[in-house]
């Protein structure tokens, strides 16, 4: 037993050595990647999950590369941080520490959180969070999309759709919210941005409000939208990441309605999804990664980006869209949509 | 006796080909996946190595493992299969987050050793009860200790995401543990804390009690044998819930080591294969604590290895999981058939 035992140190053990003896066999050879004083811009792309079947970070990732190939002997890596939240801030420390990007960008209300320590760790490091908010640090400028003003446009439609005689829609006056987790963004601007929309149409409706608990589970979300279903709620909002395939196929059942936050997604369900609202993420994208290349962005600062700005749009240009909405309910919803966009109705995004 | 050193050998020889066949597999994949494969390399193994702070976050990473380890080690020695290691580490750092957050106020002194009393309970109490049944039912411990903590998981979730979440903040995680709760660091900028000091000591005391105690020596020979156990005048059935609440009490502990020595918070999810990978590390020790320790440190060095390779080169952090789970599959073939064989000669006998 003594001989197996000391056999297995001395292969684990080994193993381990083999690390450093690799560092200096492979010596000076391999150091293309230590930090140079003159070195050209390297971009640093941080996706917090993964990039495949998030549109969102799709479009994070599409909008860095396209600045990215327009600038040649700049560079650029993708990190995806997977899904164990626990483990974000240890893996963004990873990448920092390298010390070989000029800049990271990220996306996700979250990770000016997540990115605090690391910050006070790397204080030469610089910091661009699109989708997040933080104010007044000298490292990093962020970019938040008003999402009370695409939730309204969501809630507007959903109210129109609840008091409609569309094939469904029923007399109560109630709509639901399918959510994969509460976080502030939700709480205080996507929530009452879509209550505040429908009670626009009529102040008697009433939102029914339910929780998943994670961004993945479709038999869960399912399971709610049923239950919501049988309460009497023909419009529901879902903002559930993957676990929104759930509450599509309940809606398809049940002859129900969904809307959808964030980007296009009405071929997903034609029939189903009545209305979705999008970011221009990867024009966003496009546009601070380009600066941060020429010096231009303003670290310290947070910047609010609204319908108005061209960064928020409800997507009215859909066949879906047009084949499930009738057109006085589209009409209705182009006077709202109309409204925002020239700022003639403002939806100020509260302090987070 | 020769054929006792024959069959060490082979058991070691055994060991070598299978990390030698997974390190291979990795290899391969990287010749497959990278269009860098020499930077790839340098990266996986030369990574965790680079500066203090991969280094440190490396050993970080094998403390709780090291802990997982030697509960599944205690289970196994004793015949005492442990499969709800992943829900007892859950429990664990739910029991010490909950201590630490309704006790905000409490010196370290006496918080810290008090959380980490809730989470060896936790733990225990979890894998104590497929003890228990087993003791008065002769439930299969295999079957509960897994059906229990799938079932816990759950549960845990739930009241993470739940009544502890923090409202202000956008991610599945808890409030912050007050500072005085947290673990010294000992290798900033790295997460390493002063646990591994003290998970190293329990890993000789958990030897010493092993080999050199008369409670040891039978639960051991309950493992080996419980017939032969029982001639020799053993309560066997004690042996039943002993090791399982000693299991079960270091996956607990793990849990609240993992968080109040890194993130401070419970984040939804945070074992992270924990309690499994804790398997494939005493499998790889054969079950002896103090092999525990670079059993434990081998994995940490994949992961951490991975991690690298991803963040300096061109693959993605799965091939890390593929590697430990060719590890985990082959050792487990290798002990699986360790097991007929003991089986068959015990019949032969």
């Amino acid at each position: 037993m003594k001989h197996s035992r000391l056999f297995s140190w001395i292969i684990i053990t080994s193993l381990l050595l083999a690390g450093p003896a690799l560092i200096f066999s492979a010596g000076s050879g391999e150091s293309a990647d230590s930090p140079k004083a003159d070195k050209p811009f390297s971009l640093a792309v941080i996706v917090p999950g993964v990039t495949a079947g998030s549109p969102i970070y799709e479009q994070l990732v599409e909008g860095a590369r396209k600045a990215i190939d327009e600038n040649p002997g700049t560079s650029m890596k993708v990190v995806e941080l997977g899904f164990n939240q626990a483990e974000w801030a240890e893996k963004l420390t990873s990448v920092v520490a390298t010390g070989i990007y000029d800049v990271v960008i990220t996306s996700n209300p979250s990770m000016p959180f997540v990115s605090m320590e690391v910050a006070e760790q790397f204080p030469d490091q610089k910091f661009i969070f699109v989708d997040g908010y933080i104010d007044g640090h000298p490292q990093m400028a962020s970019y938040l999309y008003n999402q009370v003003e695409q939730s309204y446009m969501l809630g507007h439609l959903a109210g129109l759709i609840t008091t409609s005689s569309m094939k469904g829609a029923n007399p109560s006056l109630k709509i639901g919210m399918i959510v994969a987790q509460e976080y502030p963004a939700l709480n205080k601007m996507i929530i009452p941005g879509f209550e505040m929309g429908a009670k626009a149409v009529n102040s008697g409706i009433t939102l029914d409000y339910r929780v998943v608990g994670n961004w993945y589970d479709a038999g869960k979300a399912g399971e709610l939208a049923k239950s919501m279903v049988d309460a009497e709620v023909d419009v529901i909002g879902v903002v559930a990441g993957g676990a929104a395939a759930g509450v599509f196929e309940v809606a398809k059942l049940r002859n129900k309605y969904v809307m959808y936050w964030d980007d296009n997604a009405y071929a997903q369900a034609p029939g189903v999804i009545a209305g979705c609202g999008a970011l221009k993420q990867a024009k966003l994208v496009y546009e601070v990664v380009t600066d941060a290349l020429n010096g231009n962005i303003v670290y310290g600062t947070a910047r609010v980006l609204s319908a108005a700005d061209g960064y928020i749009e409800f997507i009215t240009d859909d066949p879906n869209y047009r084949a499930t909405v009738p057109e006085s309910v589209r009409e209705k919803q182009q006077t709202v949509i109309n409204a925002i966009v020239s700022g003639e109705l403002v939806l100020e995004a509260p302090e987070l | 006796m020769r054929d006792t050193s024959s069959s060490k050998f082979a058991a070691a020889a055994g060991l070598g080909i299978t990390l030698g066949a997974a390190f291979l597999i990795m290899l391969l994949m990287i010749l497959i996946m990278s269009e860098t494969p020499g930077k790839t390399i340098y990266f996986f193994f030369a990574g965790p190595w680079a500066n203090t702070y991969y280094l440190g976050n490396m050993l970080n990473a094998a403390v709780p493992l090291m802990l997982t380890g030697l509960g599944i080690s205690f289970a196994f020695r004793a015949s005492m299969f442990n499969l709800g290691g992943e829900g007892q580490v859950y429990i664990g750092g739910l029991a010490a987050a909950s201590l630490a957050l309704a006790l905000p106020g409490l010196p370290g002194i006496l918080g810290i050793p008090l959380a980490l009393a809730a989470a060896v309970g936790a733990g225990a109490v979890i894998a104590g009860l497929s003890g228990l049944f087993k003791y008065k039912w002769r439930t299969d411990e295999l079957i509960s200790t897994f059906l229990i903590s799938n079932a816990l998981i759950y549960i845990v979730d739930n009241i993470i995401t739940g009544v502890l979440q923090d409202p202000e903040s956008n991610l599945l995680v808890t409030r912050k543990i007050a500072v005085q709760y947290w673990f010294t660091r000992i290798m900033r900028p790295s997460n390493l804390d002063i646990s591994i000091f003290f998970v190293i000591l329990l890993a000789v005391i958990a030897y010493f009690y092993l080999y050199k105690t008369h409670q040891g020596y039978e639960m051991r020979m309950c493992g080996l044998d419980p017939e032969f156990a029982r001639y020799g005048g053993v309560n066997v059935r004690t042996y039943f819930l002993l090791p399982l609440l000693i299991s079960g009490g270091l996956h607990g502990l793990a849990g609240a080591v993992s968080f109040m020595g890194t993130q401070h918070m419970l984040f939804k999810g945070f074992s992270g294969g924990m309690g499994w990978n804790g398997i494939a590390v005493a499998l790889i020790a054969r079950n002896n604590p103090l092999a525990v320790i670079p059993a434990a440190l081998f994995f940490a060095y994949i992961e951490a290895g991975a991690k690298s390779a991803m963040i300096n080169a061109d693959v993605t952090i799965e091939i890390a999981a593929v590697v430990q789970a060719v590890v985990f599959y082959l050792i487990t073939a290798q002990a699986l058939y360790s097991w007929i064989d003991r089986k068959h000669r015990r019949r032969s006998a």
